[in-house]
């Protein structure tokens, strides 16, 4: 399994583009991942941004 | 001055006076596509012969003393993402080559209803996803401004025509900035209605829940008419152009100056502009206050895990059969979104809840309007561009697709030669209100009379009549 930097995982991004019945040419793989980490990090903002929410917030005292 | 540079409101009062027919303004606009459009690429079907039936109708009408309203023998242009009976409409892509609707999509009646002249299909990114292109069956349009430089999208078409001179008024669709940020860019004024005041039946989805039909407009007063015409009625919105000369002395106007201004893609000079909009509204009468508000990359994370995920959905089927058919950078786009899991979207419209109503508490209770950036710079040139990959370009506009405010884009200032613009945004279903603002700067400047020069072996004189 390949993972690129971001963590995203190469194979399993092709594996569910040929469940699609898709098949990512070689040649846009890169910017196919690129964009598949543009939405992972997009993910964990809004994770980040919901726990922050759950949070009490602090109140002077 | 040839007679496609009357605004439709002048042509208007010429057409119902009799001293101008709908025929000879047409003819006008179609000598101006002519000579002008192998410059811009705005239009990819111009629809003459239907176009000149249209407005003889239109004509005979006006004769026999039948009203429809303002746009009644007024050409306009639609996006060919928007279905119209019986002319291609590809959707911008080879997937869809030839493809021949068989009805009109609800904007399309809605201007036909009303006598509106439709001129031709305007040029769309591909299936308005991401561009410039440059391996689709039509190159991509470019900016009256400087040819050499991108129009912004997916409304290209739109703002190139309008900039242009070609058309007073388009409609376009906005499901991230389409519409303004292509106005902005092409120093025209873009409007990208209230979730849901516009119907969407007949454009071909790109993300069902943050698709907006708009409009691209020489004016603010163009682009309230044309609302008025198509939009659904109720709430202020649908008598927009009524309300432009109240004056807007008291109004308060929230500044979103924190959401742009420390942004390391803006243009230092965009920030003098925005500064100085804002002051011309306070010199106007308005009470500008500056706010926080939520961290913007927040509404830009939700738009874009919604956005992928359901252009997605809608593609499923001709990525599945077609998939070599699509040009590179919209089925890089497309196949990005494979990595999204149900959970994903979920948390993205969570987040959307929050944030509209974070937006709605921190704004709208207490403000009539909100003025922030549009696009954070002036339109880039084609050669930053490869069509290899995506290149990404700030903007402030995608945050009112998840929320469904309305917003306008309005032309406030030149850098370089090159239009830049602001955005005003509003209550649900306030059109009314911010055109009434826009309108109002519009009028204390000049921003919006000011054209583009003559493109290379083109120019406006031979088009004169």
């Amino acid at each position: 399994m390949k993972k690129d930097e971001a963590g995203i995982d190469e194979s399993a991004l092709l594996d569910r583009a040929a469940a699609l019945g898709v098949n990512i040419p070689p040649d846009q793989r890169i910017p196919v991942l690129e964009g598949a980490r543009r939405l992972s990090d997009a993910c964990r903002l809004l994770r980040a941004f919901k726990d922050a929410e759950k949070k009490p917030s602090s109140s002077p005292t | 001055m040839t007679l496609a540079r009357l605004s439709i409101s002048e042509a208007g009062s010429r057409l119902r006076a009799g001293s101008l027919t709908s025929v000879e303004l047409t003819r006008a606009h179609l000598t101006l596509v002519r000579q002008l459009d192998p410059a811009y690429r705005a239009f990819v079907a111009v629809m003459e012969n239907t176009a000149l039936d249209e407005a003889a109708a239109a004509d005979r009408e006006f004769a026999a003393g039948v009203d429809r309203g303002p746009l009644q023998g007024i050409p306009v242009g639609i996006k060919d993402l928007i279905d119209t009976a019986g002319v291609t409409t590809s959707y911008g892509s080879r997937v869809f080559e030839g493809h021949v609707p068989a009805g009109d999509a609800a904007v399309a009646r809605r201007l036909r209803d009303a006598g509106a002249v439709i001129l031709g299909k305007l040029a769309t990114y591909e299936f308005a996803l991401v561009g410039p292109s440059f391996d689709l069956p039509a190159p991509p349009a470019t900016n009256p401004w400087n040819v050499a430089r991108i129009t912004g999208g997916s409304s290209s078409g739109c703002a190139a025509a309008v900039a242009g001179g070609l058309l007073r008024t388009s409609i376009g669709t906005d499901t991230g900035g389409s519409v303004r940020s292509p106005a902005g860019y092409c120093g025209v004024v873009g409007l990208k209605p209230s979730l849901g005041r516009v119907g969407k039946d007949g454009v071909f989805p790109l993300s069902r829940t943050l698709d907006h039909v708009g409009t691209v407009s020489a004016s603010v007063a163009e682009a309230a008419l044309t609302l008025d015409v198509i939009a659904d009625p109720g709430g202020d919105g649908a008598r927009a152009a009524s309300q432009l000369d109240r004056d807007i002395a008291g109004l308060r106007i929230a500044y979103a100056r924190d959401w742009f201004a420390s942004d390391p893609g803006v243009m230092p000079q965009m920030v003098r502009v925005m500064d100085a909009a804002a002051s011309q509204l306070s010199l106007l009468g308005a009470r500008i206050e500056e706010v926080s508000l939520p961290d913007y990359a927040v509404f830009e994370a939700s738009a874009s895990v919604i956005l992928h995920a359901e252009a997605l959905a809608a593609h499923s089927a001709p990525l599945r059969e077609r998939s070599a058919d699509y040009g590179r950078l919209a089925f890089q786009s497309l196949m990005s979104g494979v990595c999204l899991s149900e959970a994903d979207v979920e948390l993205a419209r969570s987040v959307r809840s929050t944030l509209t109503e974070a937006l709605q508490d921190r704004v709208f209770n207490r403000f009539d309007a909100l003025l922030t950036a549009n696009t954070l710079a002036t339109a880039p040139a084609f050669s930053s561009f490869d069509g290899k990959r995506a290149v990404w370009t700030p903007m402030r506009t995608i945050p009112f697709n998840l929320t469904g405010h309305p917003a306008l884009a309005v032309p406030a200032g030149f850098i370089g030669g090159l239009p830049a613009g602001m955005q005003i945004v509003g209550r649900p279903f306030g059109e009314a209100t911010i055109c009434r603002i826009g309108h109002a700067f519009e009028q204390a400047t000049d921003h919006s009379t000011e054209r583009p020069p003559a493109p290379m072996g083109g120019s406006y004189a031979q088009a004169s009549f």
